[in-house]
């Protein structure tokens, strides 16, 4: 029986609303939905299962019982022991893209609309083998990127709507992750783990090009605008930062100590002007930050609870919204998902 | 008295075994096709689940329910494979034994975004007969449902069902299907009415039957030497087999196959002929063992599910060689054969090299068991098959066994 809990504390003028579900684990990854309609969220009980859930949203208030997005093969009464629905991605029209594998079975990409049928694979196994992972959506909802390890590493592939073909744009002897569009779909972002290190570059047409390296990971690049925001851990595998670089080379850090994500990239306002994370440093972990990528100028949202982090900004009727996950209170169990009206505080 | 009233629920219980047997035996057949099911399905083996749940539903007949989860995991296969008529059957039967929300999401978004179309080209229509949608649909459902519409109209020259709404092409011809009425498009040459007949229904066991493995095999040894005279003795090893047919369906559980293929013994067939070989060095070159035949083979086949059975003759001929001989030297071999055979009693023909074509003809038996769609085939799954079977030559028999890859045809 899922429970569903409507918490309303002062935050400045917000209102925060709790969104749980009953199954034990930690909510992660809060996604919206284009239109703010909908967040998307995982729950992970840290044990190999994790699932994915999907709120409707009213003024940044549930509505109702968050879904359980099932796995094809499975119905709201059997099935899910040791299986992963993970890494939402909205498409344009209104459906979820995520990656998913029943237990012990290889990650496949699902497709799931909201309100409807239960999850189906987008691509079978003729179109695209192996694993499959990190889909990117394109702005007008004709392509995908993903990842596949069918040839042994990880390679960037791209379904076309259209014509229905998968094609391998991007392969190397080396590991490729997180390819990302831009905002008109003309390119894409991706990551190449090399020698125990991460760079990235960018794809466009049918080449790639180098755009940042650095000692350590430059890792899970967004475009905000121009600019790709990423992270970064160039001072050392404990210290993450949030980098930003405008061209070929280019790279500033934006945010410092940042508590990195389960598996999201950097999460970005509507705009793309901003960008919102946790910190990692104890007494800073009460608030979400957001830093607006071209001056740097940081605002701090303050929830009341502690251990914040897996930030996501959305917009539904002409207001903002910020959603994040945080223990209610020292020494609780479970991270539990929350969603503040941040509407006039960027 | 009171002994025969304590015999009778003894004979109650006998006269209600068999019946009890019966549905005993159909709810476990129920039971292993349900867990069936949910393997395949955790495979994302759809072909296999819809064989499975239609297996299912032909224990409806022996008293067996079916519940909301075959019905549920049935429909998403049917998805997978294009059949959105049959998702909707079996989402009304799921919901006919459950209500769920789940369930009656999914029919409300299928009677949401699919309209009734009805396509006919007539045979003698000479132009581009395609069904293509104007833009293709996200959803993999309404993919699926496309490319099996595209498949029925190009097979049969017919399509009539469900489609996602939207606008298509048949050829330069175009229609829209809406939510209203069906939406019906013929191309036929002016001024013909059409006749054309829908070809071949889907949903046939008919394709391709591929088989490749290894095994033994062997040549026997002569069943009457002394009537015989010269011949090789027996030998084998280990030895592979690989052959490609094609199977049709006469029924749902029987089809004939025929099949041309190669067996052959693992290793060298280098050696010439038998005489000069064994003047040249009787005793320490021996050749390698060669058998290698191609084979014909035509079978009946019978399925249950995923199990096939096949069985049916062979007829094989190649090429034979090895060293050794029964009942002395060949004919023309000089004296080193026999003074060979005097220094080294029997073992004198041990090193003789015998080579012929064989001819031969014969049985085999296979036992098929489908595990996963195979890719990029229409329906052809991948399995796993034991196959044996012997042949003669009328003088020896030629037996073998086999464990294979298979491609064999579903339905």
């Amino acid at each position: 029986m899922h429970s569903l809990l409507l918490l309303a504390f002062a935050a400045g003028s917000t209102h925060a609303a709790e969104i749980s579900v009953a199954d034990r684990g930690h909510a992660m990854n809060p996604q919206f939905s284009r239109d703010g309609s909908q967040v998307a969220f995982e729950v992970n009980n840290m044990s190999g299962k994790v699932d994915l859930y999907v709120s409707k949203l009213s003024a940044g208030n549930p509505v109702g019982t968050p879904t359980r997005v099932a796995l094809p093969g499975a119905s709201s009464s059997f099935g899910g022991g040791g299986s992963v629905a993970a890494a939402p991605n909205w498409h344009p029209d209104g459906a979820l893209i995520f990656e998913g594998s029943n237990a012990g079975g290889a990650m496949r990409l699902y497709f799931w609309q909201p309100g409807g049928a239960a999850a189906a694979e987008l691509l079978s196994s003729g179109q695209a083998g192996g694993d499959l992972s990190w889909p990117s959506i394109s702005s007008d909802g004709l392509n995908v990127a993903f990842v596949s390890d069918m040839t042994g590493a990880g390679d960037v592939y791209v379904w076309n709507r259209s014509s229905n073909a998968v094609e391998r744009v991007v392969s190397s002897p080396f590991s490729e992750m997180s390819p990302r569009y831009n905002a008109d779909a003309s390119q894409f972002a991706y990551s190449r783990k090399n020698n125990g290190t991460e760079d990235l570059f960018t794809f466009a047409g049918t080449q790639s090009s180098p755009r940042i390296g650095g000692n350590g990971d430059q890792s899970r690049p967004v475009w905000a605008g121009d600019t790709v925001v990423y992270f970064s851990n160039e001072r050392g595998d404990d210290h993450w930062d949030i980098g930003a670089s405008s061209g070929v080379g280019d790279k500033k850090t934006i945010a410092r100590d940042v508590r990195l994500p389960m598996r999201s990239t950097p999460a970005l306002s509507p705009d793309g002007q901003w960008v919102a994370w946790g910190s990692s440093i104890p007494a800073k972990a009460g608030s979400i930050y957001v830093t607006n990528i071209a001056s740097g100028q940081t605002r701090t949202i303050d929830t009341g609870l502690v251990a914040t982090g897996e930030p996501a900004l959305g917009t539904s009727g002409g207001r903002l919204f910020l959603a994040f996950t945080a223990l209610p209170s020292e020494g609780a169990d479970w991270r539990s998902l929350h969603v503040i009206d941040v509407t006039g505080q960027l | 008295m009171p002994s025969l009233m304590r015999l009778v629920p003894f004979a109650l219980f006998l006269a209600s075994a068999p019946a009890y047997a019966g549905d005993a035996a159909a709810e476990a057949e129920h039971t292993r096709l349900a867990e069936e099911m949910r393997r395949l399905a955790g495979r994302n083996a759809w072909r296999g689940v819809d064989i499975a749940y239609r297996n299912m539903l032909e224990l409806e007949s022996k008293g067996v329910a079916l519940t909301y989860d075959d019905h549920w995991v049935g429909a998403q296969a049917a998805r997978d494979l294009g059949r959105i008529t049959d998702v909707y059957d079996r989402l009304l039967r799921a919901r006919g034994t459950e209500k769920r929300e789940e369930c009656q999401n999914w029919i409300n978004q299928i009677d949401a975004s699919y309209g009734r179309a009805k396509v006919a080209v007539d045979e003698r229509w000479e132009g581009e007969a395609v069904l293509a949608p104007k833009q293709v649909p996200f959803a993999p459902d309404q993919r699926a449902a496309i490319g099996a519409a595209q498949g029925i109209l190009k097979d049969t020259g017919l399509y009539e069902g469900l489609l996602p709404y939207g606008e298509y092409t048949v050829g330069d011809k175009a229609f829209t299907v809406t939510a209203d009425g069906v939406a019906e498009l013929t191309l036929a040459p002016e001024g013909v009415a059409r006749t054309r007949a829908p070809r071949t229904p889907t949903g046939r066991r008919d394709g391709i039957r591929l088989d490749l493995g290894g095994g033994m095999m062997q040549a026997g040894t002569p069943s009457d030497t002394a009537k015989l005279g010269v011949q090789a003795d027996g030998f084998g090893g280990a030895a592979w087999r690989a052959g490609v047919g094609w199977e049709v369906e006469l029924n749902e559980r029987v089809g004939v196959l025929a099949q041309a293929g190669y067996q052959g013994l693992l290793g060298s067939s280098e050696g010439s002929t038998a005489v000069d070989d064994l003047v040249a060095n009787p005793r320490t070159d021996p050749t390698q063992d060669s058998l290698q035949l191609f084979y014909l083979w035509g079978a009946a086949t019978f399925w249950a599910g995923d199990l096939g059975l096949s069985v049916g003759p062979t007829w094989a001929g190649g090429r034979a060689q090895t060293s050794g001989t029964l009942n002395g030297c060949v004919e023309g071999a000089g004296t080193e054969c026999t003074s060979a055979g005097a220094a080294y009693g029997t073992d004198g023909a041990s090193g003789t090299r015998v080579s012929g074509n064989v001819y031969t003809g014969g049985a085999t038996l296979g036992l098929t068991y489908s595990l996963f769609d195979f890719p990029g085939m229409k329906n052809g799954r991948g399995g796993i098959s034991l196959y044996g079977g012997a042949q003669s030559d009328l003088v020896r028999l030629y037996p073998w066994g086999q464990v294979a890859f298979s491609i064999a045809p579903s339905r």
